[in-house]
């Protein structure tokens, strides 16, 4: 019997996505937008962000809409779409959420052992990792959330501090040319790569776990913008510290950066960050591990899908271990893979406004609260 | 054979002295009092059993036969003598109630056999009377115990100095001397069918929530064990998952910090022979507190809870760090400080994790060797073990010295973590580390960490969130890392989910 109901609150929500999305400044992430956008690419989470204000407002504006008659996010899809296409929507969601797992395990994966444990094999590591990552998922979303809320404010303490002295080491001179390539390259670069910001079409289909729809809208709102923050004074710092032209030949900007700071009497200090950011990991991937198998359930119709999770990541995982140049197949194949999906973020939403509009939802809606 | 077989297995199933004693232990009590005697003297094995006591006597006045029960080693015998003996002998009157004549406290009546025996267990008196169905039940109950004492476990240098002892009724009133409220609720139940166990449910009745008192209460009286002695065992028997590392029930000797906990709308469960109590439900915290920290002062009060917060991340942590940094991240070292050890383990023939690992289990041995010696050769065990196992150790460099202060201060540090069942979690958590460490380094530390997270927070204890009010967040005190000002502390945990939340 349990005294209290379980629920996520807004600060476990938070917890959650800042540590999903602002994660990606850690890996390889902000060497594909520096490679894209030259010296502007710091500049690029704020165009992302101005540009996905509109989806994500009408995102959240749907699950306002319907969250009384539906009970989750699968059924306004499904509602909106039509059973058949909506079904291959959230196929496709499925794909690319599937995709993007077994891509960033091996990267974290390959920092791990490139970085810190040269000599250990590839497969303990990631089975390590992806053992931690399928005993938190298969636990539920309420303990991740509270993991994550536990978590959450060493992370970003360490990644400040690392933030802070990097700026210190670095040269103001390097962010010079501010524009980069120019400005439209930059707003071109911004578009092709706002999939920096996908994962927040699929933190909707957690908001049943919230605890009332109004943490869930806030929720989004301060950690779109706190990681919009993160991303971009994250990758000024890199720039400051490493000029363009390093930053060129740098796959993992943040490990080679926590590796040139020091403190006083102590040099090395990226001990001090790692266990942090490999906390931050575990979460991460946990959570990438739970909502894929939540919409792996719903598609399949298995009820209990937690328990699915460990042979779906065992899967994801050999799948990750084909590759023998991690590094460069991963680098080369997330670029691709993020042109290919930035209309899904941009066009998804606006598809779902204009059918709720011509079902005539809103004005019902509006009828119904006057 | 076949028969002997057969007679072995029916005796287990059915013996037949003791289906017969359970027959008439459901029975009431027969009027005629040669009979009843009779009884009892059989179920007492009278007289081998040799302090169970049948006074017979001839009630002065009425003209009436009457035997009294009663175990002499239990009862308070001269009240019995002052009390019951002597007015019914001396009794004039011819018409008068029983009850009118002995000079008793409290009194009632009981025919049902099983109940009476349960009484003479506890120590009443019982006044068997010439054609009568009932008998009369004289608490009359003198166990010995030791007086009141100073806490031993959980000491403090501010605050009350009384602690628990084994006479339950003693434990009762410490805690109603300090809560002297109508609603204090003190239930017993009796919870084993062979000895007669109690246990005692404390709560505050315009506080607690109901569900939760329900729950403990059916949880305590699911129990079919035979007996139940202490509180220790019973909080094995009531606990969500006896198999967990972390403790889930919180164990305290303090009467003062059982009232605070009933206070804030918790439950208390008491029993005879324990000088202890335990509080549910339980969280992380309140295993991380002691009830100093209230009665220090604020600052010096939140000062003791950061050291406690470092003493617990020290003694996980300390030993496990040191094995990786000199396993896999040499580098992060300084270079000065690298030196150092290296020079010291230049001649030392083992890895760190051997070293490490035996220099924790020594310093385990002296821990449980220096609890388990007797008083008079106690210091010796601090000499053998800080000569022959530090300084012999490292002169004979089977062990650096540097090892040697970190597993010194790994120990010390877990000295400070006051909870006994917390401090156990850890000391055995310390070694999941070590090997972990030494399998991967700090990545491996962080993914046994990560795990132990995760599985604390999936940790209940009665259906309460272990890390609450942390998270999941709720109305409360926020009395988790640091206290707050005792006039901002508005509320009462809302995690229980109290009748009252607000404090004033």
């Amino acid at each position: 019997m349990d005294q209290v109901k379980g629920i996520i609150g807004l600060r476990e929500y938070i917890a959650v996505v800042a540590i999903v999305i602002g994660m990606k400044i850690s890996d390889d992430t902000p060497s594909i937008l520096f490679k894209e956008m030259k010296n502007s690419a710091w500049i690029s989470p704020i165009i992302m962000g101005i540009l996905l204000f509109i989806p994500i407002y009408i995102l959240l504006r749907i699950i306002t809409l319907y969250h009384k008659q539906m009970n989750d996010f699968f059924d306004i899809i499904t509602y909106l779409l039509g059973k058949y296409f909506g079904m291959i929507v959230i196929f496709m969601l499925w794909i690319i959420s599937s995709i993007a797992i077994i891509d960033n395990t091996a990267i974290y994966s390959d920092i791990i052992q490139t970085m810190y444990f040269p000599k250990t094999p590839i497969l303990l590591i990631y089975s390590l990792l992806i053992g931690v990552s399928v005993y938190g998922a298969k636990r539920g979303f309420e303990q991740i959330g509270s993991v994550a809320r536990i978590f959450f404010p060493f992370t970003i303490i360490a990644f400040f501090i690392s933030i802070v002295l990097t700026i210190i080491r670095g040269q103001t001179d390097f962010i010079f040319p501010i524009l980069g390539n120019g400005s439209w390259e930059t707003i071109k670069g911004s578009i092709l790569k706002s999939s920096f910001f996908i994962d927040i079409l699929f933190f909707c289909f957690l908001f049943p776990f919230i605890k009332d729809l109004k943490s869930f809208k806030k929720g989004t709102w301060i950690s779109f913008i706190l990681v919009i923050c993160i991303s971009s004074i994250g990758m000024l710092s890199y720039l400051m510290l490493f000029d363009m032209k390093t930053l060129g030949l740098l796959n993992y900007p943040h490990h080679e950066a926590i590796r040139f700071i020091f403190f006083g009497f102590v040099t090395n200090m990226e001990m001090f960050f790692v266990p942090f950011w490999l906390l931050s990991t575990f979460v991460r991937f946990t959570i990438y591990l739970y909502v894929n198998a939540m919409i792996f359930g719903r598609i399949f119709k298995v009820d209990h899908f937690e328990f699915i999770i460990p042979s779906l990541a065992t899967v994801y995982m050999f799948i990750g271990l084909i590759p023998d140049s991690r590094t460069f197949v991963y680098y080369t194949f997330k670029i691709h893979f993020y042109n290919i999906m930035f209309p899904i973020l941009l066009i998804l939403p606006c598809l779902f406004y204009i059918i709720a509009k011509f079902k005539g939802d809103f004005a019902n809606e509006q009828a119904n609260s006057s | 054979m076949l028969k002997l077989l057969r007679k072995i297995f029916n005796d287990k199933k059915n013996p037949p002295e003791q289906s017969t004693q359970k027959k008439i232990k459901e029975q009431y009590i027969p009027t005629n009092l040669k009979k009843t005697i009779d009884i009892f003297k059989s179920l007492y094995h009278y007289p081998d059993n040799s302090d169970v006591y049948f006074r017979n006597l001839q009630i002065g006045g009425l003209e009436k036969k009457a035997t009294i029960l009663f175990i002499n080693t239990i009862t308070d015998s001269k009240a019995i003598e002052k009390q019951i003996i002597k007015p019914l002998l001396h009794n004039m009157k011819k018409t008068a109630d029983i009850s009118d004549i002995i000079s008793v406290q409290a009194i009632h009546t009981e025919s049902k056999i099983s109940k009476i025996l349960k009484e003479v267990n506890n120590g009443s008196a019982i006044l068997f009377l010439e054609k009568s169905s009932k008998a009369l039940i004289i608490p009359m109950a003198d166990f010995k115990t030791r007086n009141l004492e100073k806490p031993e476990n959980e000491v403090t240098l501010i605050g009350p100095k009384e602690s628990f002892n084994e006479d339950v009724q003693t434990n009762i009133s410490l805690i109603r001397k300090t809560l002297r409220n109508e609603s204090l609720m003190v239930e017993s139940f009796t919870i084993s069918e062979r000895f007669n166990n109690e246990v005692y449910v404390l709560y505050v009745k315009d506080l607690a929530n109901e569900k939760l008192v329900n729950n403990v209460k059916e949880r305590v009286n699911s129990l079919t064990a035979d007996s139940v002695q202490n509180i220790a065992i019973l909080e094995e028997l009531i606990e969500d998952r006896p198999l967990s590392l972390f403790p889930s029930i919180l164990y305290t000797e303090r009467p003062d910090r059982a009232t605070f906990y009933l206070e804030d709308g918790y439950i208390v469960l008491l029993m005879p022979n324990s000088p202890s109590s335990l509080i549910l439900p339980a969280t992380f915290w309140t295993f991380f507190h002691t009830s100093e920290d209230k009665y220090l002062r604020f600052l010096n009060g939140n000062f003791v809870r950061i050291l406690r917060m470092s003493a617990i991340f020290i003694s996980l942590f300390a030993s496990s760090i040191y094995v990786a940094l000199t396993e896999y991240h040499t580098e992060m070292i300084p270079v000065n400080i690298l030196l150092s050890i290296a020079t010291t383990r230049e001649k030392v023939p083992f890895p760190p994790i051997v070293e490490i690992v035996l220099m924790e289990i020594a310093f385990e041995l002296i821990r449980e060797a220096g609890l388990r010696v007797p008083t008079p050769i106690g210091p010796t065990i601090g000499i053998v073990g800080a000569l022959i196992l530090g300084q012999a150790a490292v002169e004979a460099t089977i062990v650096s010295p540097i090892v040697v202060i970190v597993v010194a201060l790994g120990g010390v540090s877990s000295f400070a973590i006051g909870d006994l069942s917390l401090n156990f979690a850890l000391r055995l958590m310390k070694f999941v580390f070590i090997i972990s460490a030494a399998l991967f380094g700090l990545f491996g530390i962080t993914a046994v960490f990560a795990m132990g997270m995760f599985y604390l927070v999936s940790v209940k204890s009665f259906g309460v969130p272990y890390f609450t009010p942390s998270t999941p967040t709720y109305t409360s005190s926020s009395d988790t890392i640091f206290r707050k000002l005792i006039n901002q502390d508005f509320f009462r945990p809302g995690y229980l989910k109290p009748k009252d939340m607000t404090k004033k």
